[in-house]
């Protein structure tokens, strides 16, 4: 029996299932991936060198540029390492506040990466679906720091400004939308048979 | 506050104080040990807690250039799933030809980090296989994470100026002049110049 030759893909640093530049060069032997190769400089941007001529605060800008679906975890990395070396204490309702934006930055992220792997699979719909639930948890971060991606909100010493009036009504009116919609996501993906096919047993990692 | 023993981390700290000599640690709160070794004990102490002391994986490694006491600093930072504990191993290289030994071979990782290194910082790892070019292409300059490294120099040098926009090089004086107002005195300490 004949074996098929290998093909070199460029699994390139544009891709829908990507959400982030990085280039794979992917061996392929008919369906199987037989060698990967990354590529990872193409959102190298050199921020540790350009902290170097910076104020410690005014370095916490260009912290949450680090990663585009999830800004706010390297804000608040970032604000806890500073606040470490000075030995201030945060108020506790600043806390509470972080703690609030993290979880929805967590959900933000979590919609994108679904919608990113679904479409790398050839599932289209996906991406559409939670690209666009995903604009509700933005709408929320615009109103409460004026910039939809990139919130530049959590700084050393706890947080810029309070919450708006009336704004935990509109978060949990959004939560409610979306626990509706995760029955719809089970459905069309976690019970697809297609994608269980697919996906099954296949790129196990170790953990060690 | 202070009177918290933390068990687990202090008797992490004890068993590695007691196996190996010249070494130096702590434990800086919850869940968190910082510990210094001379360069020579790396491998040996990586391998130690990776098949004793139960810290399997490897998450970072990171170099900070320690101009002003001409020395590199290397910390490899390690997690323990079981005991969740996180340990910082800390070691220090000299500045003048500065080269330690590879350890590649106990974490495949440590390949992509420490070419990094190589390639940003200029430490020679001694028995790594890897190209030379990382993500630099056609670089003949110092290694560019170096705190010596110019960057307003390299700028100057291999960029240039596109006609028209001399005023963008200080905006706040553009718009100045452009409007008529002043700029306020507390605002000229922040000027990059």
């Amino acid at each position: 029996m004949m074996r098929e030759k290998a093909t070199t893909l460029y699994l390139g640093p544009q891709h829908p299932g990507i959400t982030g530049n990085m280039m794979i060069k992917l061996k392929v032997e008919g369906d199987t991936v037989v060698n990967a190769e990354t590529n990872v400089g193409y959102l190298h941007r050199g921020f540790e060198k350009l902290m170097e001529r910076r104020n410690w605060l005014q370095s916490f800008t260009i912290v949450c540029r680090i990663c585009v679906p999830e800004p706010d975890p390297n804000e608040l990395n970032y604000s806890r390492a500073v606040e470490e070396i000075e030995g201030r204490e945060v108020p506790e309702r600043a806390e509470w506040i972080r703690t609030l934006v993290m979880e929805l930055s967590r959900l933000a992220s979590y919609l994108l990466w679904f919608g990113g792997q679904n479409g790398s699979a050839g599932l289209y719909t996906m991406p559409q679906w939670t690209v666009g639930d995903r604009d509700y948890i933005l709408d929320l971060f615009e109103e409460l720091t004026g910039g939809r991606v990139y919130h530049m909100y959590i700084w050393p010493g706890g947080v810029r400004r309070d919450l708006p009036e009336g704004f935990a009504g509109r978060v949990l009116e959004t939560m409610d939308y979306l626990e509706k919609r995760l029955i719809q996501y089970d459905q069309l993906m976690f019970q697809n048979t297609i994608f269980q096919k697919r996906a099954q047993g296949v790129g196990y990692i170790d953990p060690a | 506050m202070t009177d918290i023993k933390f068990e687990k981390e202090q008797q992490v700290v004890d068993q590695l104080v007691n196996t190996f000599q010249n070494l130096s640690g702590k434990v800086k709160r919850e869940r968190r040990i910082e510990v210094s070794v001379s360069k020579k004990l790396i491998p040996s102490v990586l391998s130690y807690v990776k098949d004793q002391l139960g810290f399997t994986h490897m998450s970072h490694m990171s170099c900070v250039d320690w101009l002003e006491d001409e020395h590199f600093e290397l910390i490899y930072i390690l997690w323990s799933p079981e005991l969740k504990v996180q340990l910082l191993i800390k070691t220090l290289i000299n500045r003048e030809n500065p080269s330690i030994e590879n350890v590649d071979m106990i974490w495949g990782q440590l390949n992509t980090y420490q070419r990094e290194i190589r390639e940003m910082f200029g430490i020679q790892f001694t028995g790594m296989i890897g190209k030379e070019e990382f993500i630099l292409e056609d670089w003949d300059e110092m290694p560019p994470m170096r705190r010596d490294f110019d960057t307003a120099e390299f700028i100057k040098e291999a960029y240039f100026e596109r006609p028209g926009r001399d005023g963008a090089k200080n905006v706040r004086d553009e718009i100045a002049d452009r409007s008529g107002e002043e700029i306020p005195e507390l605002a000229k300490k922040y000027s990059r110049d």
